[in-house]
């Protein structure tokens, strides 16, 4: 077998373990100096909050460490600081995500101005690969998870499957090119601030519709889609609270017709249902038995508020995304949280 | 150069593993700490355990806490309450 150089700063950073299996960029103290001064308003020594699963504390310093190792620029620093406020935040239960033995991961979601100013892509392959913004801060928020929070795989953290996010999962909505308000300001910044929403996810599903042409027609397929993954006819219900991702074509055809979002939620809130003839259906029991339909049908979703829409990805495409969440707050589990990207 | 890579740790990750407690030498008169996690049907299986605690090994006390849910972690007082408490916790696991 042939050897590695052991002085090579990067063997060296995945012998201590503190990669996510790519090579890292070595956190050399001038490339950390280098981030920080992306943020000059923030001391390094600030403590942001503590993150679990081993309560490590992250302050800003050891933020701008990952970033650095994750790729970062200094422009989006903010982005990573605000993110780690967002993982030390208890209502996203980011501990319980990261050993939980489902496919889970933050889905960072970030809306506003920072998305021009630091070249994140909302358009084609807005959730893959090929664009350093993207790519890096999603990949620091890994790491901040790992190297900060102590969720290292094979240690506490043991997912059956993991999930392919894991190395990196964000979104940055295409605001120019939707119809309805962007996510952060339904969630209540203004239009002109930049924010990031945090949402416990699991894996992904394709909604591939060509041929619907009204709305209802189209938020039915997108329903059908979301019904496969329903979880909540047992006592304990897991993947209710979802984030649909419609593609422009799909926002448009939807919104033609004057359908908000708060239209489109309602309606998948009410048709989402398991009815007591299908043979998958057991009798609802325990927290979900209030979930039920008059008609005795069990619900896939606890409220309508238990759906996050947003419009990403490219002009060409009458394909969306649906991405099921983890165990819903209703359950003490995880509730999307939003943090503002200070800029200046 | 490996002197100027700075630590991107936010815990003690250079600590040794945790060594077991003391084991006890019998489960006769002790208290018994029964931490359930909150799945489905945990309670049931713990409700069982603590009879036999009591039954067949003579255990004088079963405390049974909980946490908030499976996805959250126990709260610092019902740790506290646990440690300082029981000769042993046994934390449960579902159905």
């Amino acid at each position: 077998m042939a050897t590695v150089a052991q002085d090579d700063p990067i063997e060296m950073l995945y012998e201590r373990g503190v990669t996510d299996g790519l090579p890292v960029v070595p956190p050399t103290r001038e490339r950390v100096d280098r981030m920080l001064a992306g943020a000059p308003w923030r001391r390094p020594d600030e403590l942001i909050g503590v993150l679990g699963p081993q309560l490590g504390k992250a302050t800003v310093e050891k933020v701008a460490i990952n970033a650095v190792m994750a790729g970062c620029k200094p422009d989006y620093f903010p982005v990573v600081l605000a993110a780690a406020e967002g993982l030390c935040d208890s209502a996203l239960c980011a501990h319980g995500l990261s050993i939980t033995l489902m496919s889970g991961a933050p889905l960072a979601i970030i809306n506003g101005p920072v998305r021009g100013k630091i070249g994140l892509n909302s358009g084609h392959n807005a959730l893959g690969h090929g664009f350093r913004a993207n790519a890096t801060i999603g990949r620091a928020i890994r790491l901040i998870t790992m190297n900060i929070g102590g969720a290292r795989p094979h240690g506490v953290t043991k997912a059956t499957m993991g999930h392919p996010g894991q190395y990196s999962f964000l979104v940055a909505e295409n605001e120019e090119i939707s119809p309805w308000e962007p996510l952060h300001v339904e969630r209540g910044f203004k239009k002109e601030e930049s924010a990031i929403t945090f949402f416990g996810g699991t894996g992904f599903f394709q909604v591939a519709d060509f041929g619907s042409n009204s709305a209802q027609r189209l938020v039915s397929t997108i329903g059908g889609t979301m019904g496969g993954g329903i979880n909540n006819y047992r006592e304990y219900p897991l993947m209710s609270d979802t984030v649909l991702i419609l593609s422009p074509e799909h926002a448009h055809t939807i919104a033609k017709e004057g359908w908000s979002k708060r239209d489109v939620r309602n309606y998948l809130f009410e048709t989402v249902v398991r009815k007591p003839e299908d043979p998958a259906a057991s009798p609802p029991r325990g927290r979900a038995a209030k979930w039920t339909t008059a008609e005795g049908a069990v619900r896939k979703f606890r409220s309508p508020d238990a759906i996050i829409v947003v419009v990403a990805g490219g002009t060409a495409g009458r394909l969306s995304v649906v991405i099921p969440g983890w165990v819903s707050e209703e359950l003490a589990g995880s509730a999307p949280v939003s943090k503002l990207i200070r800029l200046e | 150069m490996a002197d100027d890579i700075l630590d991107p740790t936010g815990f003690d990750s250079q600590q040794p593993a945790k060594q077991m407690a003391k084991r006890l030498d019998s489960l006769k008169g002790k208290t018994i700490g029964l931490l359930d996690i909150g799945f489905p049907n945990g309670g049931v299986f713990l409700d069982r355990v603590e009879d036999l605690l009591k039954t067949k090994y003579g255990v004088a006390e079963v405390v049974r806490r909980a946490k908030p849910s499976p996805a959250r972690p126990a709260k610092d007082e019902v740790r506290k309450e646990l440690i300082d408490g029981c000769d042993a916790i046994v934390e449960g696991l579902s159905s």
